[in-house]
């Protein structure tokens, strides 16, 4: 579990609350305070006042993974096989063990061409990817992502997704302005002006029934389940 | 009357490493959408469109005019310190960008002080205002929340006259489109003019398929096309 208690920072008013183990998906307009949060819950930022523990613990003794919308800005090496396997020779893990990670890792997300390319070069998309393996690759406590939807197709989305559910990563946070992609979450919270304005859980079968709508996104989880259903995508 | 502006790709080829890019095209005025795979070469299409990227083989040839303007998904585009300087940096009829930008009484407000959201609109209001012949927007709703998606839309539909190239992933807050291009793989294609060639798109995105699958086909690609499709749905 992890508990926010009045936590307050830059233009965030004091949050309290439990985010469960799971996904959960962070919405909110322009300004509202989205990546500041994100900031908070990785140790990036300290709370001015309040306190954050992740299952007991600190933000900042814990490891994160994180990706932001452009991750040109954060790449350490040249070649993509070393970007990923950066954060594996950081942590002295056995050079056969990494090289079976890497190829591994590269093969579940479909970028093993990608391997030995170089990092300068890659489309914004496969961008993302690379730095969605090197952030998952160590499977760290927490694993954000900061809008990385912008460049990614829906086939790569809907991928990716279920990577994380088998990644193992006990919590996944991510902020997206996209109803379709708020549907894979377990739970929503929608920031306004620095305040929780909503926060909801999906798999609670009794909470409040969803039209049909493409702003919603109990909507976009039907869509989902009946096309998965129907032997499609 | 000047002649309606046409942009001709022909046997364009561009080779990066192991990855080749073909297209056989023409593009004329109205709105365009190209989507496609990540990788798949849609940004160097627009960069080859835009005159940045040269073709290795092929050319590339222009009826009418030819003033050209590229969007591209960087996260900030700024030159200047304030609105109106930057409004300014583009050349064009800076108070009719403000206005459009709906950034009026902002004139001197520092750019930075403004949110994404803003700073996107007068980028997009400069380009849009500024009698561009050919202009590719590359994922111009990146970023930016429904109500700034919902205006971009409706800017990008006011100008139906120039030829005007979406390239984007996301599919669901687009403006009215025309056409609908493909890139698989490098290669270029014509899907057909919306909505006709809704019926056969193979890679339609997930909604188009679940309405499909009930018999309902929109009445184009726009944001309110499909929000009036989904109102369709039995039950």
């Amino acid at each position: 579990m992890i508990e926010v208690s009045s936590a307050r920072a830059g233009t965030l008013s004091p949050l309290s609350l439990t985010i469960h183990p799971g996904i959960l998906a962070i919405t909110g307009p322009n300004g509202a305070g989205k990546t500041t949060f994100l900031r908070l819950l990785s140790g990036i930022l300290q709370p001015t006042c309040g306190s954050i523990k992740i299952d007991g613990k600190d933000p900042a003794e814990c490891t994160i993974g994180w990706v932001g919308e452009y991750p040109d800005r954060n790449v350490l090496f040249t070649r993509v096989y070393d970007e990923l396997a950066s954060p594996l020779r950081f942590t002295r893990v056995s050079c056969t063990k990494t090289d079976q990670k890497v190829r591994r890792f590269a093969k579940d997300l479909g970028i093993t061409c990608l391997l030995d390319r170089n990092m300068q070069g890659l489309s914004g998309g496969e961008l993302i990817l690379v730095a969605f393996a090197a952030a998952c690759i160590a499977v760290p406590d927490i694993l954000i992502l900061d809008e990385t939807d912008s460049h990614l197709d829906e086939l790569f989305c809907d991928h990716i997704e279920d990577f994380i559910r088998r990644s193992g990563i006990r919590y996944v946070i991510f902020s997206t302005h996209r109803p379709e992609r708020m549907a894979v979450a377990d739970e929503m919270i929608r920031l306004e002006k620095g305040k929780i304005a909503e926060q909801i859980s999906f798999n609670d079968p009794s909470g409040p029934p969803q039209p049909d709508s493409l702003s919603a996104p109990g909507f976009w989880r039907k869509v989902m389940r009946e096309l998965k259903a129907g032997g499609d995508g | 009357m000047t002649q309606a502006p046409v942009i001709r790709l022909s046997g364009v080829a561009i080779k990066k490493g192991s990855f080749t890019l073909l297209a056989d095209a023409e593009f004329g005025p109205g709105i365009h959408l190209l989507t496609g795979r990540v990788g798949s070469g849609k940004t160097t299409l627009g960069e080859i469109l835009s005159g940045i990227a040269e073709p290795d083989d092929g050319n590339v040839q222009w009826n009418g005019g030819r003033r050209v303007m590229l969007l591209q998904d960087a996260s900030y585009h700024i030159s200047t310190m304030t609105v109106k300087e930057e409004a300014g940096s583009w050349h064009g009829d800076v108070e009719r960008t403000i206005q459009t930008a709906g950034l009026a009484g902002k004139e001197h407000k520092d750019l930075l002080s403004l949110s994404r959201g803003e700073v996107r609109r007068l980028e997009l209001a400069a380009i849009l205002t500024g009698q561009f012949d050919l202009i590719v927007l590359d994922e111009p709703c990146a970023g930016l929340d429904e109500e700034a998606r919902a205006w971009v839309r409706q800017l990008i539909n006011s100008h139906a006259h120039e030829i005007i190239i979406i390239i984007s992933h996301d599919l669901m807050s687009l403006p009215h489109i025309d056409q609908l291009w493909e890139m698989d793989n490098g290669v270029l294609n014509l899907l057909g003019t919306v909505p006709g060639c809704l019926r056969s798109w193979k890679r339609a995105p997930s909604l188009i398929r679940y309405l499909a699958a009930m018999g309902i086909y929109p009445d184009g690609l726009s944001r309110e096309e499909l929000e009036e499709a989904v109102c369709r749905i039995p039950g």
